[in-house]
C-alpha cells in the first residue's frame, strides 16, 4: 500500500480562520451570558431562583393522569403559548418546541442580544431532546385508528420529529449556524451543553443557544415508565414524592420544561460589553457499557465523565465547591450516583438535587440543572433539596437540604446519566 | 351561536393570527397569505368548530363561500 500523503498542517491555511476571521483563536472556556428557563417552578431565571431557594417541590395531582396508577406530575404553572407564540405558532409546534422557542428567547433577551442586529451565519442552536413529541403521536394516532385519515394533521410529522426543537428557535431567531438535535436520553441537555462548547471551541460559531426541552407528561409516557418501576407511587403525598436521596424514596416523578443557556465565545462577549453570568470550562462524558436501563451500580461509567470534565477543564477534584447532581430519585441511580462522586472526590463538596422541586424533565434536566448552577455559582449559594428528610446510609454525600447553603469556592460541576448508559458532566465557574 | 362565518372568522383571527381588518365575507383565501399547510390546518380547525368536512378548500375561494359550503353540507347533513 503506498503511503498517503498528509499535509502538514503547520502549512496549510485553516479553513475555519480563513472564512471566519472575526474572532480570535478558539477558546476551551466560553462565557455564558444569557439564561432562559420554562420550569414547574416558573418562567425566567429570577422566578426560578426565587422558587429554588425555599418554595419546595411542585408535584400535584395531574388532570391528563386522571385514573393512572401514577396520577400526579410537575407541570407548566403558567405557561401560555397561544399568548406567548401568537396562535399559529403555537398550533403549529409541539409542546417541546413551544418550551424551547420560549426559553430560547429569553436566554436571548437576558444576553441583551437582538437577533436583528446579530450575524445569524455565526450562531447555532443546540438541544437536548429525550422523549420529543410525545404529545402529537397520540391525537394523530387515534384519529387514524377512527378510520379518520383525511383528519390526520399535515402538520404531524413537521411538529413531531424531534430535530424541529432546534429548527424552530433557529427560524424563530434567525440563528442560521449549525442546528442540532442531541439525544443521550436524561443526560441530553448535558450534552448539548458540551456540543455548543465545541462549536465556540472550534471556531464554527460565536454564539450557541445551547440546552434541552421535554415534556414526557402524557399518559402512555406515564405508564411506560411505571411498567418500568421508575416513577414514585406516592399518590397520597405528590409533593413529597420526588425525594432523591432519601431513604424512603420510590421513583422520580415526571416532570416537563425547559432549559437554554446562551453559550458565547468570551472575546465575542467582551467587544460588546456583556458581563457573562458564569463561565463554561469543561466537559466529559463517557457510556457505562453495563445495562440498557440500570446505571453501572459503582458509578464507573459517570465517574469516567466527571474526571474527564475535570481533566478538560484542567481542575483537581478539591476545586470544586458544589455539585449539582442527576439526583432523580430512583433506587438506582441514587447510590451508583453517589458511588460515582466519591469515587472522584476524596471529600465530595455540597450536593443538590433539582428533580426534588420540579421532577424529571428529561431532556432538558441537564440544562435546567446547569441554569441553575450558574445561578448557584452567581449567588453563592447552593438551593436545598426538598424532601430530604433521612439520608440513606448508602449515599454519602454531603446533600444540602432545608435551607440554602452559602458556598465559597466558585466552580461547581453538573452531572446527568440517561438509559443507555449514557453519562455526561459539565464544569462552571463564577463570572 | 355564532354564524357559521363568525366561527370561520374567530378561527382565522385567533389560531391563525390573521389580522381582523382583512378578514372580510369577500376575501380569498389566497389574500390573506395562508400557504396549503395553513389552508388544510384551516380545514381541519372549521371541522373541529363547525362539525362539518370542508376538505375541498381552495385559496380562490372567498370566506363568504367557505361560510356557505359550510352550512350547506351541515344542512344536508341535518337532513339526511
Amino acid at each position: 500500500m503506498s503511503p498517503r500523503t498528509v499535509a502538514d498542517p503547520r502549512t496549510v491555511a485553516d479553513p475555519r480562520t480563513a472564512a471566519a476571521p472575526r474572532t480570535a483563536a478558539a477558546p476551551r472556556t466560553v462565557a455564558v451570558t444569557g439564561l432562559g428557563l420554562v420550569t414547574p417552578a416558573g418562567n425566567g431565571p429570577d422566578a426560578v431562583w426565587a422558587h429554588f431557594l425555599g418554595a419546595g417541590p411542585t408535584a400535584r395531582p395531574d388532570p391528563e393522569l386522571d385514573g393512572l396508577a401514577v396520577d400526579f406530575s410537575c407541570r407548566l404553572a403558567d405557561f401560555e403559548p397561544p399568548a406567548l407564540l401568537g396562535g399559529r405558532l403555537a398550533r403549529r409546534l409541539d409542546r417541546f418546541s413551544q418550551m424551547a422557542v420560549v426559553a430560547a428567547r429569553q436566554a436571548v433577551a437576558d444576553a441583551g442580544l437582538d437577533p436583528a442586529e446579530w450575524d445569524g451565519d455565526r450562531v447555532g442552536v443546540v438541544l437536548g431532546v429525550s422523549a420529543n413529541s410525545v404529545h402529537t403521536y397520540p391525537v394523530e394516532y387515534a384519529r387514524l385508528a377512527e378510520g379518520r385519515a383525511d383528519r390526520v394533521s399535515p402538520l404531524m410529522l413537521p411538529r413531531s420529529i424531534p430535530n424541529m426543537a432546534a429548527g424552530e428557535v433557529s427560524l424563530d431567531l434567525g440563528a442560521r449556524g449549525p442546528g442540532l438535535v442531541v439525544s443521550t436520553a436524561c443526560a441530553s441537555g448535558t450534552s448539548a451543553l458540551a456540543l455548543g462548547r465545541d462549536l465556540i471551541a472550534s471556531g464554527t460559531c460565536d454564539l450557541v443557544l445551547a440546552g434541552g426541552t421535554d415534556s414526557p407528561r402524557t399518559r402512555m409516557t406515564c405508564v411506560a415508565f411505571d411498567r418500568l418501576g421508575a416513577l414514585s407511587r406516592r399518590r397520597h403525598d405528590p409533593a413529597g414524592a420526588s425525594r432523591p436521596f432519601d431513604a424512603d424514596r420510590d421513583g422520580f416523578v415526571l416532570g416537563e420544561g425547559a432549559g437554554v443557556l446562551l453559550l458565547e465565545h468570551p472575546e465575542h462577549a467582551r467587544a460588546r460589553g456583556a458581563r457573562p453570568r458564569a463561565h463554561l470550562v469543561g466537559h466529559g462524558a463517557s457510556s457505562d457499557a453495563h445495562h440498557f436501563t440500570a446505571p453501572h451500580p459503582g458509578g464507573d461509567g459517570l465517574a469516567r465523565a466527571v474526571r474527564a470534565a475535570l481533566a478538560d477543564a484542567g481542575l483537581a477534584p478539591e476545586e470544586i465547591g458544589h455539585i449539582n447532581a442527576h439526583g432523580t430519585g430512583t433506587a438506582l441511580n441514587d447510590p451508583a450516583e453517589a458511588a460515582a462522586l466519591r469515587q472522584v472526590f476524596r471529600r465530595p463538596p455540597p450536593v443538590t438535587a433539582n428533580k426534588s422541586v420540579i421532577g424529571h424533565t428529561m431532556g432538558a434536566a441537564g440544562a435546567i440543572e446547569a441554569a441553575l448552577t450558574v445561578l448557584a455559582l452567581q449567588h453563592r449559594l447552593v438551593p436545598p433539596t426538598a424532601n430530604l428528610d433521612r439520608l440513606d446510609d448508602a449515599i454519602g454525600l454531603d446533600v444540602v437540604t432545608k435551607v440554602p447553603r452559602p458556598v465559597d469556592v466558585p466552580t461547581a460541576l453538573s452531572v446527568s446519566s440517561g438509559f443507555g448508559g449514557q453519562n455526561a458532566a459539565v464544569v462552571l465557574t463564577a463570572a | 351561536m355564532p354564524s357559521t362565518y363568525e366561527t370561520i372568522r374567530a378561527c382565522l383571527v385567533d389560531e391563525f393570527d390573521v389580522s381582523p381588518a382583512v378578514v372580510t365575507p369577500d376575501a380569498t383565501l389566497a389574500s390573506l397569505a395562508l400557504d396549503s399547510l395553513a389552508l388544510v390546518e384551516l380545514s381541519l380547525v372549521v371541522e373541529e368548530r363547525i362539525g362539518v368536512t370542508v376538505a375541498d378548500i381552495t385559496p380562490d375561494r372567498t370566506l363568504g363561500e367557505l361560510a356557505a359550503h359550510a352550512e350547506a353540507t351541515l344542512a344536508k347533513e341535518s337532513a339526511s
